[in-house]
């Protein structure tokens, strides 16, 4: 598990947002009502997360806050104030694939990739708590994240891939 | 003429707005106030013809499309036959809830030439169906498609009347200035066009050596508000697809399609041919059971040994025959059915014909490729990636056959300006069938013409050093492949089912799907289509319909929509047989829509084995399997 | 229709408090009480936020407040405060020996997202019906603790939700905790629903009290219903939870129609005694 770096918080009303994400800091000076999805999106540039239904139902924008998994449409920014975010974006690194996306890569555990990045942060945190799932406990755990073109076999085959690779259990940079 | 003063279906456009943020446009569209005068609306497609309200003045009677068929004669067969089956099947409006909402960018230039940034399956036919729309020639528009794929599915083959020419128009009021237009969520999933709401009554029947020896059908399809090409498509399917599995002396189809102010519908994966063959599938799994025949071996007895339409050698028999025997042997050696309460498979047969060859006068497609002085391959052709991975399939089919690293080919963005002339993109499964023919085409036209300069027999090395030396500037040449069959694509789907007792809720508990691809030019992603066309299957049969009342969805909220996730399809088993197909590329088909066909009528089978309900609609309700439970004795009400 | 290149920013609310204490959360319900409105999470509200224009305008953002995410077991009662994150309450080793069904239902409800950061307060003011944790709740006798500047008072769950998305909370109150009352060592309590991850169509849960039984149902309107029963064997329970269903049935926020919900309810219920080992 990555060390978790809280900042100091200083969660006064309607005061600056503090929030790392995939490990650069940043100080936001008055959010407002702006949920993670959209400050991922369009301040920060990060498109990899995906916004699709914006009510939490379909999986799309599934983000790591603190190792737990969230939706980020669904949270507001200024609700993160000391957070630790990891998105698809700051998985893998030196250029490498996280070995999640690997496993994704090569077992094909996508079609027209919308959904990829949620399953492959959904992924990761569920391999976290659990290096091991049963098919049972991974279909379960995908009971929130909708594929529209795979049928799921191919993600269920990624998600048994990256359990089988030791590090895939490190869910950050 | 979605952009005229009435209001035909709910998501039609009344007020455009152009803001430079979202938040102003929304700002302005709060502030705006739309008086409506009430007019008469046609919601239930049985009374449109009569209703005495026009929907459309071009369709004074709302009747958009007939569409007949006929052989024999299907009276006196029905009339001398010995069992005799007639029911009433409808088929619910699925939807595509693709999760990449559409989404577009349309600029004006001052000199009035339009271009439209958007997601397209054919954006040939997405310029020529804009222009009718917008009232431009279609040499006034660019059409370019986006880059990162959508789950199309279909949902992307046509225009939406509510999308696209929205989009234009308000480009057209701010020339030279990009107009970005999204649907929001709920629109994505109310308006983005359905499958078709079908109606079958079907009339068949069995002579006394158990053999089909009619088949009378009647559909009725209720379209919408705004008619499309797609009316003609889907009551051909409907009219046609039955005659493709099953061999019958006696047939008569009698098709209309009408327009009403519901939800208007389009393409979707299999388009008619997966309501057809569902609403045929049960009907005859019920008549075989009147027959006292084993509908396995009532199936295999009246398969169809040619297609009228396709040049499959053989037709349903040939491939069936084998997918059927492969799939049977698999299902009773895992089946959980033998003594399990509630619990039974079923089976049923599909197809979809792979491309146009027989719609249109011939299907036709064309690429190009360019070879570049350092050795790069760029590759055009105008039929985008719909993530089913046409692209690599492509590119490994130029790459294989010039005998080059498949990294050494770049398959080129998509515009209307610079990809090859293709009218029907990526649609109708057709890619690698059509379109894939015309990029050996233009492997084989590459070849001719480095010959011609090398003025050597031998193949040129693409590789070697001295090849960049002579190649100085870079040299394009086309291909181009012209089809006149659109062979069918035969599967075979094993369904089994588990009915909850509690909730009358099918739990589908186990599919395997063996589908003849022809030939398999990638293994892994023909499994991956046959997997993704299951749940779709899925969906169809036992998931969510778009749920109107007098027109307006019942809800927006996708919580409320039985979408199909991964706990629904716990095992999912997908089989490839592999019988050359003589008219296709490599002796391969069409796969991605012909998976789907088989998997509904499965599920409906299996479901009737288990507790005796044949559902007269999809997709199935769990009320109605309850309260035939409940009618039946079959659960009662108290128990243990 | 929207034109416009930004996508999901809230566009309804003018500003976002995040008090550091419950009185500072409470002195601003207080000052905007017209149009404040309490986030314990979000799942539920943030994206109303995108949908409704007229939303509160002041969200006032709780979830986070350590007063707001204790679990405090005690001799007579359990008490769980309304930010405590239902991955809290399945994580909580004292809770799953005391109330293991509450455990159980915080465990596998929704999925990993909502279990992340759904909340008790949240889901109970959501007022809707497809939920389950209020007929859980109500079944156990619980009571929401509601606070404001003026004191505190309690109200049982089931009289919390008054219709959909509408609570008995006053404009300056909010859900605090949740209050169970200590199962004793005879009771046991069961629960089950029939619906998907999304939500229920019906849920019912029962609990056995010495010499009567508490059974509540819901996912057919947006409170629960709850009646005690004192004593009958399983087929009058049954008829009970069917009479309460027809009677309560709300065809504005079900899922499925009466006679559907009604017989499955009837079901559930039946099961759930058997469960437990017969009536009281």
């Amino acid at each position: 598990m990555a060390e978790l770096q809280h900042l100091p918080t200083e969660t006064g009303d309607q005061g600056a947002t503090r929030i790392r994400v995939n490990g650069t800091d940043h100080l936001v000076a008055d959010p407002g009502p702006i949920t993670l999805g959209s400050w991922l999106r369009e301040d920060l540039g990060l498109t990899g997360t995906k916004l699709s239904c914006e009510q939490g139902f379909c999986g799309a924008c599934s983000v790591l806050v603190d190792d737990a998994l969230t939706s980020a449409c669904s949270v507001l920014l200024c609700d993160l104030d000391g957070c630790e975010v990891v998105t698809v974006e700051g998985l893998g690194a030196g250029g490498r694939l996280h070995p999640v996306q690997q496993a994704f890569l090569e077992c094909r555990g996508f079609q027209c990739g919308y959904c990829t990045p949620g399953m492959v942060m959904a992924t990761v945190a569920l391999l976290a708590t659990s290096p091991h799932p049963s098919d049972d406990e991974i279909r379960d755990h995908f009971a929130g994240n909708l594929c529209r073109c795979t049928g799921y076999v191919s993600i269920c085959e990624a998600v048994r891939k990256a359990a089988a690779t030791p590090s895939a259990m490190r869910s950050g940079t | 003429m979605s952009l005229d003063d009435r209001v035909r279906q709910v998501g039609d456009v009344v007020l455009g707005i152009v803001g430079e943020s979202e938040r102003v446009a929304t700002t302005a569209a709060m502030l705006a106030r739309v008086e409506y005068a009430e007019l008469p609306g046609i919601f239930d497609a049985a009374l449109a013809e009569a209703s005495g309200i026009t929907v459309d003045e071009r369709f004074p009677d709302n009747v958009v499309r007939r569409v007949d068929r006929e052989h024999g004669d299907v009276d006196r067969a029905l009339a001398g036959a010995a069992v005799r089956h007639r029911a009433r099947y409808r088929t619910g409006r699925a939807i595509h809830f693709n999760l990449a909402a559409r989404y577009c960018v349309a600029t004006c230039e001052v000199d009035g030439r339009v271009d439209l940034l958007t997601s397209a399956d054919a954006p040939y036919f997405t310029r020529k169906e804009l222009a009718e729309h917008v009232g431009e020639p279609e040499d006034r528009i660019t059409i370019r498609v986006a880059e990162l794929p959508t789950s199309s599915f279909g949902g992307r083959t046509s225009i939406n009347p509510l999308f696209e020419p929205v989009a234009v128009w308000l480009a057209k009021q701010v020339p030279g200035t990009p107009i970005c237009l999204r649907f929001r969520p709920e629109e994505e999933l109310a308006v983005s066009q359905t499958r078709h709401s079908l109606e079958f009554d079907i009339d068949a029947a069995v002579d006394a050596d158990g053999r089909l020896c009619a088949l009378d059908i009647v559909t009725l399809a209720d379209h919408g508000a705004y008619p499309s090409f797609v009316t003609d498509v889907v009551l051909a399917n409907c009219r046609d697809r039955a005659l493709d599995l099953f061999a019958v002396d006696n047939y008569r189809f009698k098709g209309k399609a009408v327009l009403t102010n519901n939800v208007t519908a389009g393409e979707m994966r299999g388009i008619g041919v997966t309501q057809v063959i569902w609403a045929v599938g049960c009907h005859l799994d019920e008549l075989a059971r009147l027959a006292g025949r084993e509908p396995l071996g009532f199936i295999l007895a009246n398969l169809a040994s040619s297609s009228p339409d396709g040049a499959a050698t053989g037709g349903a028999r040939a491939s069936l025959t084998q997918s059927l025997a492969v799939g049977a042997e698999r299902m009773r050696a895992g089946s959980a059915t033998n003594g399990a309460r509630n619990t039974s498979w079923g089976v049923a047969v599909g197809l979809h014909t792979t491309g146009l060859g027989t719609f249109h006068g011939g299907d036709r497609s064309a690429a190009t490729v360019t070879l570049h002085p350092d050795g790069e391959l760029v590759l055009r052709v105008a039929a985008p990636d719909s993530g089913q991975g046409a692209t690599s399939a492509y590119a490994r089919l130029l790459a294989d056959a010039l005998g080059v690293d498949r990294e050494r080919v770049q398959v080129a963005p998509i515009d209307t300006e610079t990809a090859p002339y293709d009218r029907w993109g990526s649609v109708a499964s057709r890619g690698v069938f059509v379109v894939g023919s015309a990029v050996l085409d233009a492997a084989r036209a590459l070849q001719d013409e480095l010959r011609r300069r090398t003025a050597s027999d031998g193949l040129p090395d693409l590789t070697s050093s001295e090849h960049a030396a002579r190649v100085r500037q870079p040299i394009t040449v086309s291909g181009e492949s012209h089809q006149t069959e659109n062979p069918p694509t035969y599967g075979a789907c094993f369904a089994e089912v588990c009915v909850d007792e509690t909730s009358g809720r099918p739990k589908v508990i186990r599919v395997i799907s063996v589908v003849d691809v022809g030939h398999a030019i990638d293994a892994g992603l023909c499994h991956a289509q046959l997997a993704g066309a299951v749940a779709t299957g899925w969906e169809f049969a036992v998931g969510s319909e778009l749920a109107l009342s007098d027109g307006t969805p019942l809800s927006t909220d996708p919580h409320d929509y039985r979408f199909v996730h991964a706990d629904d399809l716990p095992s999912v088993e997908t089989v490839l047989v592999e019988q050359p197909e003589p008219s296709g590329p490599l002796g391969a088909r069409g796969i991605g829509t012909p998976a789907v066909v088989a998997v509904a009528p499965a599920i409906c089978n299996a479901i009737r084995s288990a507790v005796g309900y044949r559902a007269p609609h999809v997709p199935v309700r769990d009320e109605d399997i309850l309260r035939h439970l409940v009618d039946t004795g079959a659960g009662a009400a108290v128990s243990g | 229709m929207t034109a416009g290149l930004s996508t999901s920013r809230p566009r309804s609310a003018e500003a976002v408090h995040r008090p550091r204490t419950v009185n500072d959360a409470l002195a601003l319900l207080q000052r905007h009480e017209r149009l404040a409105t309490v986030c314990m999470g979000g799942t539920d509200l943030v994206p109303r936020l995108r949908q409704c224009p007229d939303q509160g305008a002041h969200i006032v953002c709780c979830s986070r407040l350590a007063e707001l995410q204790r679990v405090a077991i005690g001799t007579d009662a359990v008490e769980i405060g309304a930010g405590a994150t239902y991955r809290a309450l399945a994580d909580h080793a004292e809770l799953r020996s005391t109330l293991p069904a509450l455990a159980e239902l915080a465990r596998t409800i929704a999925n990993p997202r909502v279990r992340n950061r759904g909340t008790l307060g949240g889901v109970i003011c959501a007022g809707r019906a497809r939920s389950d944790p209020p007929t859980l709740l109500s079944a156990l006798g619980a009571v929401a603790v509601l606070s404001s500047v003026r004191g505190r008072r309690t109200l049982p769950i089931e009289q919390v939700i008054r219709a959909y998305r509408t609570t008995a909370l006053a404009r300056d109150e909010m859900l605090t905790s949740v209050r169970i009352p200590r199962p004793n060592r005879e009771a046991s309590i069961s629960f089950d629903r029939v619906g998907s991850s999304q939500g229920p169509i019906v849920n019912v849960a029962v609990s056995r009290q010495p010499g009567s039984l508490r059974l509540a149902i819901g996912g057919v309107r947006p409170a629960p219903h709850v009646v005690t029963v004192p004593s009958g064997d399983v087929t009058a329970i049954g008829e009970i939870a069917r009479q309460a269903i027809e009677q309560t049935w709300n065809g504005e926020t079900s899922l499925a129609s009466r006679w559907y919900c009604a017989e499955v309810g009837v079901r559930l219920t039946t099961q759930l005694v058997a469960r437990l080992g017969g009536p009281a």
